[in-house]
């Protein structure tokens, strides 16, 4: 079968930043995709959803500066203790309904970490 | 002769290990709500992620002392509640090596064993490949 | 002499383990070691946040209402008298310091300051 052209990533993050530096290293590379002028979104699942705390070590920073999409499980925030905390500015509140909307997109190419 | 391989828009190829975070929560999330949309799902459970469908787990969890009639289901139950729900648009593989190789040798009936020499038809059914989690 | 469990990575399966999660097994590990305090860290300080589950699940026509629940699991510890400790810069960087947002009876604690009371411990273990 051969691979279908990728009109967009998403790229999902599990880990977080207190897991190792292998968040900040997964972060790099959706910025570097953005910088390549592709269409990049990035999902913050589990503990991937602490790169969005405002107080946080700055996960998000150099994605954001590069124009990134950031979306949140809301669930996974909850579970946490954080519904009392807002995060970062510019992220957007996801469910699973929508993550399941891109990933079944055949379009756009899904990598987990 | 081969084993048919349905069609699906998806094939997740599930190899992190249960209890080690919540990877199998999010995974029956996604599947969950792909299913409700309408997609055709399949499962290629690897490593210790063959564990989720044993038999030996029953229904139920073991009984919490603390709460003694509560029911708490098995992932093994919840893994048939979806197949259940999604007869023809959810299906379930295991990987038989790593079942052997981990003595999670009594899947659910609906989950299909599969040599790992079969992986690349799985693959070659699906639009899109996914690895979540690592053996 | 008590034992001292730190607990840094929770959230480890909030759909396998349900109700025998970490918490759990500590308030199990308090009656059978003679007496537990605990000390959440990192991520795992938002256990101890006053917060309300963040939901049941749907599977096919199966609903899961009985999800892992750790603020509920630091609550039960704490009505079992077991002290348990936050330590401070970690609520600082996931925005829980302000007053009233972590359970009553909850202690704040420097990064690392409970180590000087190791020796009081009969074992110090991870959680």
């Amino acid at each position: 079968m051969s691979a279908a052209p990728w009109s967009e990533h998403l790229l999902v993050e599990t880990h977080g930043p207190w897991a190792g530096p292998g968040c900040a290293a997964f972060l790099r590379d959706a910025a570097a995709l953005v910088h390549a002028g592709r269409r990049t979104l990035v999902l913050l699942v589990q503990d991937g959803v602490l790169a969005a705390l405002p107080h946080g070590p700055g996960a998000l920073d150099e994605l954001m500066d590069a124009g990134g999409a950031v979306w949140v499980d809301r669930y996974s925030w909850v579970h946490r203790g954080l519904s009392t905390v807002d995060p970062a500015a510019g992220v957007t509140w996801v469910g699973m309904d929508e993550v399941a909307g891109r990933v079944l997109d055949p379009a756009v190419q899904v990598v987990w970490h | 002769m081969p084993m048919e391989i349905p069609r699906t828009d998806v094939l997740i190829t599930l190899m992190g290990a249960p209890h080690a975070d919540d990877l199998i929560t999010t995974t029956l999330r996604l599947i969950e709500a792909m299913l409700t949309r309408g997609g055709r799902v399949q499962v290629w459970a690897c490593g210790y992620a063959t564990l989720l469908t044993q038999r030996a787990l029953g229904d139920s969890k073991p009984r919490n002392p603390g709460d003694w009639s509560t029911d708490y289901p098995s992932t093994a139950a919840v893994v048939e509640a979806l197949l259940d729900a999604y007869p023809d648009r959810l299906f379930w593989y295991g990987c038989r090596f790593c079942s052997d190789d981990r003595g999670a040798v009594d899947h659910l009936p609906r989950v299909r064993l599969r040599p790992p020499a079969g992986y690349a038809a799985n693959v070659s059914a699906a639009a899109k490949t996914m690895l979540l989690g690592v053996i | 002499m008590a034992a001292l469990g730190i607990v840094e990575r929770a959230y480890r399966g909030a759909l396998e383990k349900q109700f025998f999660d970490g918490l759990y097994l500590a308030a199990e590990l308090n009656r059978q070691l003679g007496g537990l305090e605990i000390l959440l860290r990192g991520p795992a300080v938002g256990c101890a946040a006053r917060t309300g589950a963040a939901g049941s699940l749907r599977f096919g026509d199966r609903v899961v209402r009985t999800l892992s629940d750790p603020p509920q699991g630091v609550r039960r510890l704490l009505a079992d008298g077991i002290p348990v400790w936050v330590e401070e810069p970690d609520l600082v960087v996931l925005g829980l310091a302000d007053d009233g947002v972590l359970w009553d009876g909850v202690r704040r604690v420097a990064a690392g300051a409970l180590a000087a009371r190791w020796a009081e411990f009969r074992m110090v273990f991870y959680l």
